[in-house]
C-alpha cells in the first residue's frame, strides 16, 4: 500500500537481455538437485544411486526438520550422489526416462484450502517439495514452519540487469498464481506483494488479501531485501519469509494438478547466449540442455544473474530457485599501456559506474557486453563511502564490512547485518574500486552469526 | 601485435614464472606487471562483474586533479626566486647558475624544475622504496596511495628545504603515517600531512609559517636583503589593534585577487586559490572526492571568521577584523581543504560526519591562525587534529543508526 522510490542503486546496462518470447526446450536428460542452493541445511538422503524416481519422489529431508522435503523434478532413476569433503551431501543427479510418470498428490481447489487449515496445507506443499521455495530471513535459510513469521514478501518484479521479468513469468499463469497466494495467505497472515510502479498485470496489481506495494528506481529497488527494509525491517528475533511471485504460481501448480510442476521457465539471456528468451524447460535441468550444446570455451554460465549468480559447468544443473541462466565472456585479454581499456587509457570502452573514464561521457546510454575481468588488485577499502552510495538500505555497510573480520557478534548484529543477505549488496562488490567482495565478507558475517545464534 | 608494449608482456610472463614462491620478488614483478598491462584475475564468488575503476586509477586521477598546481607551482618557485635576485646580479652561484636568470617564462619553469624536482625524487624514492619493501614482507600487491602522497608533499613544503629531511619526513609519514597501521586504506592520519607535520615540529626552524621562502640558498647565494619577507598571516597577526588588517595585508602587497591567484612565495603548491579551485573541480566531477567535505570546511571558515568580526571591538586584536572570507585564500587552506581534508581514508565517511569533520576543520584553521599566538598557519594542525576525530565523529552517526535499529525492536 505504500510506494516507493528508490534513490541509491544502479542499474549496469548490461546487453543481451531475453526478448519476451516463451518456447518449449526438449526434456533434459539430466537434472538435480543442488545443495549448494540452500543456504544452512544439512540434507538426509532418503535415496541411493540406481532407485527408480517419479515426478515427485522425495531425494533428501532436512536433518533439523523432516517434513521438509526436496523431491525429483523428473521420472527415472538416481543416476549419481555427489559428495564433498566430509562426505557432505553436494548434490543428487537424476537421470530423466522421459515418461513424466508422476506422483498424484490430489488437486487441492480454493475451497479445499480455505477449509484444510494451516497445519494440512503445510504438510501438503511439503510433501510436493515446494516448501524450499521460501526463504528465511535472517540468513536465508528454509522457512520453519513451527515459527510464524512476521510476514511474507511475495516479490513481483526484477530489477537486476537480465533477470527474468516476473511479469511476463506470470502472464498466462494468473489461475495458478492467486491459488498458491491464498495457500500462503492462510500460513502467513501478513503478505507483502511488492511490484513494479506501473505494473499492469492484473495477476499482480489486482491480487486479493494482501498489501501491495509498489517499488520505482534503479536496482536493488526489486530485490527483496529492499523491499523488508523499507516496509517492515527485521528486528532482533524476528523473522520474514521472502519468496518471488513466480515461484508462488508453481505452488498454484501444484494446489491445482496435484502433481509436483515438471517444468518451470528459465530466461536465458547474456551477451555470449546464442539463443536468447523464455524457455518452460525441465526443473533443475542441465545447463547444456539450456543452452543447447556444451558451453562454448571462454563463456561463463551463470545460474542467476551476472549480477549475482552461481557460475555454472556444462554438465552441471540449475537451480530449482533459479529464473534464468546468463551467458557471458570470460575476460580473456589483458590491456597494455597505451590501449583505452588500460587503466591509463581513455576508457572510451570501460564500463563504469564512476565519472573517471571517457564512456562516463559518450557511452552511458548504450548497453555494454561485460566480461568477468576484475580490473584492478585487491585493496583495502580506501573510498570509504562507496557501499552507501550504491545501496538504499538504512545500514551502514562500510562500518559493518570493516567489522566482520573482528567476529564481535553483539556489534555486528547492532550494525544491522542479520538484515542482509549477499545478494542486497552484490552492487556494492560491483562498484567497489578495491575490488572488496561485499557480497562474500557479508556471507561470511552471516555464517558467524549463524553458529553463534 | 596491435600494441608495441606486448612484447613485454612475454617478459613479465618469465618473471612471473620465476617469483613463484618468492614474496619479495612476487610483489615487485606484479607491481609493475599490472602498471603494464590490466590484470589476469577473474572474478570469483557470486558477484561475476566489476567496474573498471581500480585504485590505479583512482589515484591517477588525483594526480591529474593535482597537475594544475604543480604546474603553476613549478613556474611560480622559479619566478619567485628569479623576482628576488633580479635586482642582485651574480647572486646566483648555487648549482642552477647555468641557467638564465632573466625572468622569463622559460627560466622562471627550468629554476622551478630545479628546485621542485630533487624534492619530488627524493620524496617517490623515499615513499614507494619503503612502499614496495613492505608489500613484499607483507606478502600483499604494492598500494598506489604513495602516487599521491609522492605528489602532494613536495607542494607542502617550501623549495629550500634540505632534501635529508624531505628524505627523513618522508619515511615518517609513510612508516608512523600508514604502513604501521596496515598500509593505504588503514591510517588514520593523513601522510602527507604527517610528513609535513614532521618537519614542522622537527625542524622549524627551516619551515614555519613566519617568514617566506624563495629558495634562494642565503649561505651560497649573496646574502639579499629583504628577500624573505612575512607571511601574509603573520602580517595580519602582528597587525597592531586598532589598524586595519587588510590596509597592514595590502601595503604589502597581499590583495584578495593577487592571493587567490597565488603569485607569490609560499609552500610551493599552496599559493594559487584558483587552481585549487580547478582540482577541486576536478576531484568533484569525478566524484573522487566530497564536495560536503570542501564546503562544510569553507562554511567553518566563514562562520568562525563572521563570528570574531562580529565580537571584535575596538580593542580587540586587529586580526579579529580582518574579514572572514579572507582567510579562505589565506595560507595553505584552499590547498589543505581539496586535497588533504577529503583524504578518503582519513576523512570522516559518513555523510553527516563529512559536514561536521570538513566544519570543524574551517572552524580550527581560523581559531589557530586567530586566536593561537603561536602558530601562523593552523591548516595542516587542523586537519591532523580532525583526522584523528572523524572515526570518532563517523562512531556517533554509526550509533545513531544502531540506535534507531535498537528501538525499532521495542
Amino acid at each position: 500500500m505504500g510506494a516507493f522510490q528508490v534513490k541509491k542503486g544502479f542499474d549496469v546496462p548490461l546487453e543481451g537481455e531475453a526478448p519476451r518470447t516463451l518456447r518449449d526446450l526438449p526434456a533434459s536428460p539430466f537434472a538435480a538437485f543442488n545443495t549448494d542452493e540452500f543456504a544452512f541445511t544439512k540434507w538426509r538422503l532418503l535415496v541411493q544411486e540406481g532407485d527408480k524416481v517419479q515426478v515427485g519422489t522425495p531425494l533428501a529431508s532436512a536433518k533439523h526438520d523432516e517434513n521438509i522435503l526436496v523431491v525429483s523434478p523428473v521420472a527415472g532413476s538416481v543416476h549419481q550422489i555427489v559428495r564433498g569433503d566430509r562426505r557432505k551431501l553436494l548434490s543428487v543427479v537424476l537421470k530423466n526416462d522421459g515418461s513424466g510418470d508422476a506422483v498424484d498428490f490430489g488437486a487441492w481447489d480454493m475451497a479445499k484450502i480455505g477449509s484444510a487449515g494451516r497445519d494440512a496445507l503445510v504438510a501438503h506443499i511439503q510433501k510436493g517439495g515446494l516448501w524450499p521455495l521460501l526463504k528465511q530471513r535472517p540468513f536465508g535459510k528454509l522457512a520453519d514452519p513451527a515459527k510464524a513469521p512476521k510476514a511474507l514478501f511475495v516479490n513481483g518484479m526484477e530489477t537486476a540487469p537480465l533477470g527474468a521479468d516476473q511479469e511476463f513469468l506470470l502472464a498466462d499463469r494468473a489461475d495458478e498464481f492467486s491459488l498458491g497466494l491464498q495457500a500462503l495467505l492462510e500460513i502467513v497472515p501478513t503478505v507483502h506483494l511488492c511490484v513494479r510502479q506501473g505494473c499492469t498485470l492484473g495477476a499482480l496489481s489486482q491480487a486479493q488479501g494482501v498489501n501491495i506495494h509498489t517499488f520505482a528506481g534503479p536496482h536493488p529497488a526489486g530485490l527483496p531485501g529492499t523491499h523488508i527494509n523499507m516496509i517492515s525491517p527485521i528486528n532482533k528475533g524476528e523473522t520474514v519469509w521472502t519468496i518471488t511471485a513466480y515461484q508462488v504460481s508453481l505452488i498454484g501448480e501444484f494446489l491445482k494438478t496435484g502433481k509436483v510442476p515438471e517444468r518451470q521457465i528459465v530466461a536465458i539471456a547474456g551477451s555470449a547466449a546464442k539463443e536468447r528468451g523464455y524457455f518452460r524447460a525441465t526443473r533443475g535441468a542441465q545447463i547444456s540442455n539450456l543452452v543447447g550444446s556444451a558451453l562454448p570455451e571462454n563463456v561463463r554460465a551463470i545460474a542467476g544473474t551476472p549480477l549475482f549468480g552461481t557460475a555454472k559447468g556444462s554438465d552441471e544443473c540449475i537451480g530449482m530457485r533459479d529464473a534464468s541462466l546468463c551467458l557471458i565472456p570470460e575476460s580473456t585479454e589483458r590491456h597494455y599501456l597505451m590501449s583505452d581499456e588500460h587503466w591509463a587509457g581513455a576508457g572510451f570502452r570501460s564500463f563504469s559506474t564512476w565519472r573517471l573514464f571517457a564512456s562516463a561521457l559518450c557511452c552511458r546510454a548504450k548497453k555494454w557486453a561485460l566480461d568477468t575481468a576484475l580490473h584492478g588488485g585487491r585493496r583495502a577499502i580506501i573510498q570509504q563511502d562507496v557501499y552507501e552510495r550504491f545501496s538504499p538500505l538504512d545500514v551502514p555497510l562500510t562500518t559493518l564490512v570493516k567489522a566482520i573480520p573482528s567476529g564481535d557478534i553483539e556489534r555486528l548484529e547492532q550494525l544491522g547485518l542479520y538484515e542482509l543477505e549477499p545478494e542486497d549488496v552484490a552492487l556494492c562488490t560491483f562498484a567497489c574500486p578495491s575490488k572488496v567482495d561485499v557480497a562474500e565478507e557479508i556471507r561470511k558475517g552471516l555464517a558467524l552469526l549463524e553458529k553463534e545464534a | 601485435m596491435k600494441n608495441p608494449l606486448e612484447i613485454f608482456g612475454k617478459l613479465f610472463d618469465g618473471l612471473e614464472e620465476k617469483s613463484k614462491g618468492k614474496k619479495v620478488m612476487a610483489a615487485t614483478v606484479d607491481a609493475f606487471d599490472t602498471f603494464l598491462r590490466t590484470p589476469k584475475t577473474r572474478t570469483s564468488g557470486s558477484v561475476h562483474l566489476r567496474d573498471a575503476l581500480d585504485s590505479k586509477r583512482m589515484m591517477s586521477t588525483v594526480i591529474l586533479a593535482l597537475a594544475p598546481v604543480a604546474l603553476f607551482s613549478i613556474w611560480n618557485t622559479g619566478f619567485q626566486k628569479l623576482s628576488a635576485l633580479q635586482n642582485v646580479p651574480g647572486a646566483l652561484k648555487s648549482g642552477c647558475a647555468l641557467l638564465g636568470t632573466e625572468p622569463t617564462f622559460l627560466n622562471c619553469v627550468l629554476h622551478g624544475l630545479w628546485q621542485f624536482i630533487p624534492i619530488m625524487a627524493v620524496t617517490y624514492a623515499v615513499g614507494l622504496g619503503i612502499e614496495f619493501v613492505v608489500a613484499a614482507v607483507r606478502g600483499h600487491e604494492v598500494n598506489e596511495g604513495f602516487l599521491v602522497s609522492g605528489m602532494l608533499i613536495p607542494l607542502t613544503l617550501p623549495p629550500d628545504i634540505p632534501l635529508w629531511m624531505v628524505a627523513v619526513g618522508t619515511a615518517f609519514g609513510v612508516v608512523f603515517g600508514k604502513e604501521v597501521f596496515g598500509g593505504t586504506g588503514m591510517n588514520f592520519l593523513n601522510p602527507a600531512l604527517t610528513t609535513r607535520a614532521f618537519i614542522f615540529f622537527s625542524y622549524p626552524g627551516a619551515i614555519s609559517g613566519d617568514t617566506v621562502w624563495k629558495a634562494v640558498d642565503a649561505t651560497k647565494d649573496a646574502v639579499v636583503d629583504g628577500f624573505s619577507g612575512a607571511t601574509p598571516l603573520a602580517i595580519a597577526a602582528a597587525t597592531p589593534a586598532g589598524q586595519s588588517p587588510v590596509a597592514a595585508l595590502e601595503q604589502a602587497g597581499f590583495t584578495l585577487k593577487s592571493m587567490f591567484l597565488g603569485v607569490m612565495p609560499g609552500s610551493m603548491g599552496e599559493t594559487s586559490v584558483l587552481l585549487c579551485l580547478v582540482g577541486a573541480a576536478i576531484l568533484i566531477a569525478t566524484g573522487v572526492a566530497s564536495a560536503r567535505i570542501m564546503v562544510s570546511a569553507a562554511a567553518g571558515v566563514l562562520v568562525t571568521g563572521g563570528l570574531l568580526n562580529l565580537f571584535a571591538g575596538d580593542a580587540s586584536p586587529a586580526y579579529w577584523h580582518l574579514p572572514a572570507y579572507w582567510h579562505l585564500v589565506m595560507g595553505g587552506f584552499a590547498f589543505g581543504a581539496v586535497f588533504m581534508a577529503t583524504d578518503p581514508v582519513s576523512a570522516a565517511a559518513t555523510g553527516v560526519g563529512k559536514i561536521v569533520y570538513g566544519f570543524m576543520i574551517g572552524l580550527l584553521v581560523v581559531v589557530i591562525r586567530v586566536l593561537n599566538p603561536a602558530f601562523p598557519e593552523g591548516t595542516m594542525l587542523a586537519i591532523l587534529l580532525m583526522n584523528v576525530f572523524a572515526p570518532l565523529i563517523d562512531h556517533f552517526v554509526v550509533q545513531a543508526n544502531v540506535r534507531r535499529r535498537l528501538r525499532r525492536a521495542q
